[in-house]
């Protein structure tokens, strides 16, 4: 029997840039602390190796500092082996990263930087099909067909996307090279594949780990590891997850119609006070709204707002029903009615350009505003 | 609502009086009263009962205190409204109150805040109008009242007054919320942009703005360095691969393996060449091997024919040599006999000259006997006169007196002879003249007759008389200091010569001049007797002595000229004999050479015999070489010819040297491209590691992503901004020209009042309403336009007043009739233009009450109207 953690696309260095500075920090803090919480892992659930699938690093060249508190951390369990390989994101092309990580890596970490086998265990065998160039374009797991001594469990390391999977293309938007039947076709009893950045099962044995520590809204939730067992040659690996992020990444998205209370719903849909420090939240809303509703909603976002690690509201789907009581509610005659019933009728206008009328929208959006304050 | 009385106790000149106006009718009323009535006083009442506070002691309120009495004031009126008649009453300053009284109930509405709140109901509804509506003051000209808050106060009652008039009015200006959203959203648009749209300074658009330019700057810098390291990366990538391949041991094998197959093929080539090289050499050496026989040959039959030539010579030689030494011998022979005779010769020559000499010799001695007599007196004379001349010498050198000094001397002595003179002539004298024999004494010695020179004082004893003492004072002495000074002279000119006297000193002289004569003969007479001086003529005695004693005196007379002949012919002899040996010694020598030339030649002769012969060689042998020199050449000549045919083979079958060449020098080259090529690539390996330590040390993947996200939040910020300004642009576009519209519709029932009222002033007259102040802003009169600021004084106060009654009518028309009164109002307006104005105030007197104070009593006649009373008590 063996067990390792199976994770991968730590992306150690990954800067956040799009971030206001106080969250870049915290963001930057998660990843820092992944490496350790991957040793916690693997510890507590019996696994003797952690293999990572590719991209530990965000970069070619990540700063020095980077890399030596990732080789520290490793170094920190001397009992516990780690079987690191080159992704697209750090392929062997960063050879200044490699011969970095090849100079300064502790004894229990073995960098899989060919694709000569790694024993694990006894009866276990590791088959690195490490990242030559960021896109090599052509299938790297042939390599995985590789012979070993009979009666050993093969276990391919991979880096890519796998064909006719998820989106169809790499996690960076690179076509899928990798065949689905990859694990059977070369006869592994289990494949660890890293590049998509969400936890995914391709087949009865090859998964994509995702990233441990989540690093964008496309993969929601917290991230996670594998703890793989397998029980011997040709015995189906048994894959439990095991959380190991710190920061929960949810995009919640709320389709509103016009007469509901989006306040109330957005309320209902957010987690529970206490762990908003640790969330990231994205507002996808659509829907239709009416002026006062669409008000009183984004009043109830920017209340909640502070409770959040960062949270952004996307308001691109919200269409505004300029309704005559929203229109009553700035004045129901005269000058000012005049000029909400004029932008209304431009936010609607067909004739016009959209940018026109998203401006006419927002002009009214804004004379609400003013006239509710006013009352 | 409607004034029907109005009543002021101890107000301004009415202290302690009541006044009282009573009767005031529904249309218009006139209060005419002279000036000095004080009909301003009723109008500032009025005014403080309806706008002060009771308890105010406001200066408008203090005003109406009677000076200087003063006290409380009272001011009450009553009014109409549709609920039945009021009385109003205030008292102000002391014990102040308000009372506000229903007189058709009979009841009392309110007191005091009460009575105030009820007040502020009527008012409200548009009593205090649009200042100057209802209140028309003393040479108002203009609808502005001044001062900036009463102007905001009057602009709002005015917007109040077109609400309550025109119920929708106030909504179609937007009124004031449309107002406040108009500045919100100015204040809003001007926080982020300017004027022209564009992000402003300090505003966190600009800020946004320029991050995104920052930031996008920061990007392209740090893509540049990320570009370059991945360059770097990829560059080294490729050195590396190239390095993989050059340095593969199978390459570098391969590159051996040609350079050793290139050394190989040389090696053969060259062993080749050296063949080659050596057959020639051979070829060479066949040939000199041939040619150096043939000259053998030749030198061997040069060498025999020397061999008998030379026997030849040296047989001459031998021959000439002996015919040569018989001569030789013959001639030597005769040479002896010649040198014998010269030397006879020559010894009859010395003898002859022997004796001419010798009788020369005694001749000579004989000679200087007889000269030596009188060259010796000659000396003896000469020195004789030398001492004469050395004794004149001495005496000369003896005397001090020379000329010079004597010549001084007898100066000095003149001089002190005159100075002596001079003080003779000054002296006191006496003149002695005996008559008897008695004589006068002096110092005991008697004085002569004559005169008596006295120097000095002088005493004279005359006997039997007594003593006469003479003193010629001073003037009788003369002047002693200078004959004591000559004298003086005198005496030092008789030392330096050496006397006492002047009379020595010349002979002295005389003496010397003497001696000098003396000594000057006696050296001329020597000069004479010895011209070359006295040592010469010493020599010259001792020269003398010794020839004459060099031969005797034999007494004979010597034959001079007969030897001095025998001598020629001596020599004479031996001249000839000389010639003969000197012919004879020629002949030896001539022979003598020939002879040394024969041996010379002889030698060389039997050397070159010799060296033939041996070159020869044994005489017996000579055939025999001969013919085996012969068959040498020939074999030779044959081995030449056969070296030749092995070299022409060789060189037929030769690798070209020069292909070999090149190809290991391609070998080579090869290995050595391959090294420069690693070195090169090991050397860029090396800078590249540097670019790639230090950029990847420095984080600029990283620093990249992060500019690059950063960048795209800034856009994002801008973009949202950039949203805002423009929504807030056209939000302030579509305000603006809504209130413009709504503004039109204000001034539409304004102008529809006004129209008829202007008509009454001037036919074609028209107004134009300034949107902000909503007031007339231009006058439009005879197809021109003016602003009305800039209107004569009475034409705007006809405007103002027409712009009142035009509001004062919406009032009415909205059911809200209000009372107009006019204080004095249309003192700038002209008689004819008075009249049409009353015209337009009748107009609106059917529905308005109108009250007019004024004190052109005349003037007003033509108005009209009723005429209340006003009675004072
Ligand atoms: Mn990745």
């Amino acid at each position: 029997m063996i067990r390792f953690l199976h994770t991968s696309d730590l992306h150690l260095g990954k800067p956040f840039g799009r971030f206001p500075e106080d969250v870049r920090g915290r963001l930057k803090q998660a990843r820092v602390g992944v490496v350790g919480r991957l040793a916690a892992a693997a510890r507590a659930g019996g696994a003797e190796a952690v293999l990572v699938a590719g991209d530990s690093f965000d970069a070619e060249t990540p700063s020095p500092a980077v890399v030596r508190q990732t080789l520290n951390a490793m170094a920190v369990d001397a009992g516990l082996r780690w079987i690191v390989m080159p992704g697209n994101h750090d392929s062997l092309a960063a050879s200044e990263l490699w011969q970095m990580m090849a100079r300064d890596a502790p004894r229990n970490v073995v960098l899989a930087r060919t694709e000569e086998p790694v024993t694990l265990g006894a009866g276990a065998v590791v088959l690195p099909a490490p990242c030559t160039v960021r896109r090599p374009g052509r299938d790297l797991t042939e390599v995985l067909d590789a012979a070993t001594p009979p009666g050993v469990v093969r276990i391919g390391l991979a880096h890519g996307a796998v064909m006719e999977f998820g989106t169809g293309t790499s996690e960076d938007g690179d076509p899928a090279i990798i065949p689905p039947d990859r694990a059977a076709r070369s006869g592994l009893d289990y494949l660890a594949l890293g590049d998509w950045h969400g936890q995914m099962q391709i087949g009865p044995r090859q998964w994509y780990a995702g990233t441990p520590e989540t690093d964008s809204f496309k993969h929601g939730g917290a991230g996670a590891a594998l703890m793989v067992t397998v029980a011997g040659p040709g015995a189906l690996p048994v894959v439990e997850p095991v959380r190991t992020g710190v920061l929960d990444w949810v995009t919640l998205a709320l389709d509103l119609q016009a007469g509901e209370d989006g306040a109330a719903r957005l309320r209902a849909a957010l987690p529970g006070v206490g762990a908003r420090v640790d969330h990231l939240m994205a507002l996808h809303l659509t829907g239709r709204m009416t002026l006062g509703a669409r008000a009183e909603l984004a009043r109830a976002v920017a209340d909640v707002a502070p409770d959040f690690l960062y949270l952004t509201t996307d308001w691109a789907g919200v269409a505004t029903v300029h309704d005559t009581g929203d229109l009553d509610l700035i004045d129901r005659a005269g000058a000012l009615r005049e000029v909400a019933d004029r932008l209304a009728a431009e936010a609607d206008d067909p004739a016009l350009s959209a940018e026109a009328r998203a401006v006419a929208a927002a002009a009214l959006s804004r004379l609400f505003g003013y006239a509710t304050e006013e009352a | 609502m409607k004034l029907r009385s109005i009543s002021l106790t101890n107000v301004r000149r009415f202290a302690g009086q009541t006044v009282v106006i009573r009767g005031l009718g529904d249309g218009i009323s006139v209060i005419a009263e002279p000036n000095e009535f004080g009909k301003s006083t009723f109008f500032d009442a009025l005014h403080a009962l309806f706008f002060s506070h009771y308890g105010s002691k406001a200066g408008d309120v203090k005003a109406l205190v009677p000076e200087p009495s003063g006290g409380a004031v009272e001011v009450a009126a009553e009014i109409e409204l549709p609920g039945g008649l009021f009385r109003v009453e205030k008292r102000f300053m002391s014990r102040a109150q308000a009372t506000v009284t229903d007189l058709t109930r009979g009841a009392l509405v309110g007191r005091d805040d009460e009575a105030e709140a009820w007040l502020r109901t009527v008012t409200d509804q548009g009593l205090t109008g649009p200042a100057g509506l209802l209140w028309v003051r003393q040479g108002v000209t203009t609808l502005d009242a001044g001062d900036k808050a009463e102007n905001a106060r009057h602009l709002g009652e005015r917007r109040n007054l077109l609400s309550s008039v025109a119920g929708e009015i106030a909504q179609m200006t937007g009124g004031r919320r449309m107002d406040r959203v108009r500045d919100h959203c100015k204040a809003d648009l001007e926080r982020l942009a300017t004027s022209g749209g564009k992000p402003k300074a300090g505003s966190p658009w600009k800020d946004a703005r320029d991050e995104v330019a920052a930031l996008t700057e920061r990007v392209a810098v740090l893509s540049g360095k990320v570009a370059e390291l991945s360059g770097a990366l990829e560059r080294r990538r490729v050195i590396e691969a190239r390095l993989a391949v050059l340095d593969a041991a199978e390459a570098r094998a391969a590159r051996a393996a040609a350079l050793a197959a290139a050394e190989a093929a040389d090696r053969v080539a060259q062993a080749h060449a050296a063949k080659v090289a050596e057959a020639e050499s051979r070829v060479k050496i066949a040939g000199l091997t041939r040619d150096d026989l043939a000259g053998r040959l030749a030198g061997l039959l040069r060498a025999y024919g020397a061999a008998a030539e030379a026997a030849r010579v040296a047989a001459r030689a031998v021959e000439s040599d002996g015919l040569i030494g018989a001569r030789l011998e013959e001639a030597l022979a005769a040479q002896a006999l010649c040198d014998r005779a010269l030397e006879d010769a020559s010894g009859r020559v010395k003898a002859a000259r022997d004796a001419v000499a010798g009788a020369q010799r005694r001749l000579a001695a004989a000679r200087a006997r007889a000269d030596l007599v009188q060259v010796r007196d000659r000396l003896t004379a000469a020195e004789a006169q030398r001492a004469m001349a050395e004794q004149a010498e001495a005496v000369v050198a003896g005397i001090a007196a020379t000329p010079e000094r004597v010549e001084a001397l007898e100066t000095a002595l003149r001089q002190a002879e005159r100075a002596r003179d001079a003080q003779a002539v000054q002296a006191v004298k006496v003149q002695v003249s005996y008559a008897g024999a008695a004589r006068v004494l002096r110092d005991g010695v008697a004085v002569p007759e004559g005169v008596v020179a006295l120097d000095g004082r002088a005493v004279f004893d005359l006997p039997g008389i007594g003593r006469l003492a003479v003193d010629p004072g001073a003037v009788g002495r003369g002047d002693a200091g200078a004959v004591a000074r000559a004298e003086a002279e005198e005496a030092k000119a008789l030392a330096v010569c050496g006397v006492t006297t002047v009379e020595a000193a010349r002979v002295a002289l005389r003496e010397r001049a003497e001696a000098i004569a003396a000594g000057k003969l006696a050296a001329g007479v020597m000069k004479s007797l010895a011209p070359e001086g006295l040592q010469a003529l010493r020599a010259l005695v001792a020269h003398t002595a010794t020839v004459a004693g060099d031969a005797a005196d034999d007494g004979v007379e010597p034959d001079l000229a007969g030897l001095e002949s025998a001598v020629v012919a001596a020599e004479g002899a031996e001249a000839e004999a000389r010639v003969r040996a000197e012919a004879a010694g020629r002949t030896v020598a001539g022979l003598t050479a020939e002879r040394a030339g024969a041996r010379v030649a002889l030698s060389t002769a039997l050397s070159v015999k010799d060296a033939a012969e041996t070159a020869a060689g044994d005489l017996a042998t000579r055939v025999e070489r001969q013919a085996q020199t012969e068959t040498a050449a020939a074999q030779a000549g044959a081995e030449l010819a056969g070296a030749q045919a092995v070299v022409a083979g060789l060189v037929a079958g030769a690798p070209d040297l020069a292909t070999v060449r090149a190809e290991l020098s391609r070998a080579r080259g090869a290995i050595e491209a391959a090294e420069t090529e690693v070195a090169r690539l090991r050397l860029e390996r090396e800078r590249l590691a540097g670019t790639i330590q230090s950029q990847a040390a420095d984080a600029v993947e990283e620093k990249l992503a992060e500019a690059q996200g950063a960048l795209e939040a800034a856009r994002e910020r801008d973009g949202r901004y950039a949203a805002e300004v423009a929504a807030l642009i056209r939000l302030g576009e579509v305000i603006e020209a809504t209130r413009a519209a709504a503004q039109d519709a204000y001034f539409e029932p304004v102008q529809k009042e006004l129209a008829p009222l202007l008509a009454i002033l001037a036919q074609d007259a028209a107004l134009t309403f300034d949107p902000e102040s909503l007031l007339p802003g231009r006058l439009m009169r005879n197809g021109g336009a003016l602003d009305v600021e800039r209107l004569s004084g009475g034409t705007q106060e006809q405007i103002a007043i027409l712009t009142r009654l035009a509001f004062a009518r919406l009032f009415a028309k909205a059911g809200r009739p209000v009372p107009v009164i006019l204080d004095d109002a249309l003192v700038h307006t002209d008689d004819a233009r008075i009249v049409r104005m009353f015209t337009a105030l009748h107009r609106v007197a059917a529905e308005h009450q109108v009250i007019v104070f004024t004190c052109r009593q005349m003037a007003f006649e033509a108005l009209g109207g009723h005429r209340p009373e006003v009675v004072v008590g």
